[in-house]
Formats: structure tokens, C-alpha cells, sequence
């Protein structure tokens, strides 16, 4: 399994692709999802996984995580050991004049991901963005990593 | 909690209701439903929704009679490339019927880091009101 949460740091290795990572995301949301709403209260959430896509273009890995509502500063990225950690938190929001909260499903707390890149990367060029909730952070593939190209005379 | 119920059925698929631009493929659709709070204050309910991905440009709102739908459309990554994949590939939809007690005219809508909040003011009728005391 390639991606998992920080408190369950064993078991990189193989990057292989598997139906089952995304079933367990799915398991996570599943037991996210209802506790939250019945709690009735945010803060009664331990925590949430958001959903993280990983692609690979010629140059750079891009890294995508769905954070809607947070804030900047909220957000902390991390490149250790050809692992990018992107964790944080999404604080509670204050509410005022309340009269009554009918529904609450949105999911607050901490979250913490993790993923072992399979090629190594140019660290000093990690670059992060965050628009319209989503977050993307892109590293640069090393220039060791790249296939490279070399001529053959032939005589 | 009558002035906001929503609309189950609508929300996960198809879109018999929705607004034409969100149909113009005229088959049936998947949608993802959002998370949503629903918070009801001294003079307006407030429905707020976790929407990542969409901004101020890919956001609907419509309100027609007392349906309430809003759409949030997302630009995907390129598939080819694509290492791992959690988000999902539905654009955003849920339809909610709005009771008597909200004001139709005074909806609005804003979105801003993903999350879009939605205004739905009471009718003057339900607003508390302060009575004068007379003589």
C-alpha cells in the first residue's frame, strides 16, 4: 500500500496499484461520515482524510488534496525522504446567532497524508498552491531520474 | 425542519429538476452529493458546503419555485498520467424544497476556498418581531 495516514508509517514499499486503496478510503469516509452527522457536533469528529490524487507528468509529479475551508496557514507541506506529508487543520467554525443547527455532515479536526514518491525529486523546487480548496503541491522529477537519451554510433 | 428539506432522490442522480445547463447531455447523470451544514439563525438559514474544486465561475445556484439546486462543476486532471486517484470523477449536485417560512426573492450565494454558503432569509411573517407597547 503506497499511501497511507502518518500514525501508520510501515508498509511503503511497492507502488503498485491496487482496487483496494481506494475501498479503504472509502471504509474511512464511510465511518467519518455518519459519526460526524449524528454527533450533531463538529468538534465531536476526531479527524478526517481528505481525498488525495497523485499524477505523474514528464517533468513533475502533481500531488492534489481536497481542502476545502481552510486557511493558509492551516496547512503545513512537508518533503522527507522521498515522502511528501501533507497535514494541518480545519478549525471549527465560529458560529453566531444561532437558533438551531439542522444538519451538520461537514467533517473538521486534523488530517495528516502521506505519499512515497517512486522517483526521486528535486526538492528545492517543491512548489505548493492552494485555490479553491483544493491544494496542489509539484515536484520537479530529478534530472537523475529521467530517462535519458543517449546516441549510438554506430561504425 | 420544514423550511429546508431535501430532495434525496434528486440529489444522487438524474436530473428530471435540475437546471437545463446542468442536463445537456440528456442522459442520466452521477453526481457526488456535498457535505452540507444546515444552520438556522434569528433571520436566515444558512446551508454551507464543502464544494473543493469549484469556484466562483463553475458554482449554480438556482431556485425555481421552491426547489433550490445547486450545482458545482470541476475541471479533472488529465486521466493518462495518473498515479493514484481518491477524488472522484461526479461533479457536485444537491436539490433541497424550501418551505413557506423563506423569503425566495433575498437567496444568495457565495463560495470562497471550496466551501459555498448559501443565504436563505425568512419571510418577514416568520421573522420574531418586536411589538411596540401601545400608549
Amino acid at each position: 500500500m503506497k499511501l497511507m495516514r502518518m500514525r501508520t508509517p510501515r508498509g511503503f514499499g511497492g507502488f503498485g496499484l491496487s482496487r483496494w486503496n481506494g475501498l479503504e478510503e472509502e471504509i474511512d469516509r464511510l465511518f467519518n461520515a455518519p459519526f460526524a452527522a449524528f454527533a450533531g457536533s463538529p468538534e465531536v469528529a476526531e479527524g478526517w482524510t481528505p481525498a488525495l490524487d497523485l499524477v505523474e507528468d514528464k517533468e513533475s509529479f502533481v500531488a492534489t488534496v481536497e481542502l476545502p475551508g481552510l486557511k493558509k496557514d492551516g496547512i503545513e507541506v512537508s518533503f522527507e525522504e522521498g515522502v511528501l506529508t501533507i497535514s494541518g487543520e480545519r478549525k471549527v467554525e465560529e458560529r453566531k446567532e444561532i437558533d438551531g443547527v439542522h444538519r451538520t455532515e461537514r467533517v473538521f479536526g486534523t488530517f495528516s497524508r502521506s505519499v512515497r514518491l517512486p522517483k526521486p525529486v528535486n526538492e528545492a523546487k517543491v512548489k505548493a498552491a492552494y485555490k479553491d480548496g483544493i491544494l496542489t503541491v509539484s515536484l520537479p522529477i530529478a534530472e537523475i531520474a529521467k530517462p535519458k537519451q543517449i546516441e549510438v554510433k554506430v561504425n | 425542519m420544514s423550511a429546508v428539506i431535501e430532495n434525496k432522490k434528486n440529489s444522487e442522480s438524474c436530473c428530471a429538476t435540475a437546471p437545463a445547463a446542468s442536463c445537456e447531455t440528456g442522459r442520466r447523470q452521477e453526481w457526488l452529493r456535498p457535505r452540507v451544514d444546515v444552520v438556522e439563525g434569528e433571520s436566515a438559514f444558512t446551508l454551507t458546503l464543502d464544494v473543493p474544486g469549484v469556484g466562483r465561475d463553475s458554482l449554480e445556484v438556482v431556485l425555481n419555485d421552491k426547489t433550490l439546486t445547486i450545482v458545482g462543476r470541476r475541471t479533472r486532471p488529465n486521466d493518462e498520467a495518473v498515479l493514484h486517484r481518491e477524488s472522484r470523477e461526479a461533479d457536485y449536485r444537491r436539490e433541497f424544497t424550501l418551505g413557506d417560512s423563506i423569503d425566495g426573492e433575498g437567496v444568495t450565494a457565495t463560495v470562497r476556498d471550496g466551501v459555498a454558503v448559501v443565504t436563505l432569509p425568512k419571510a418577514e411573517k416568520v421573522k420574531p418581531r418586536k411589538i411596540k407597547i401601545a400608549g
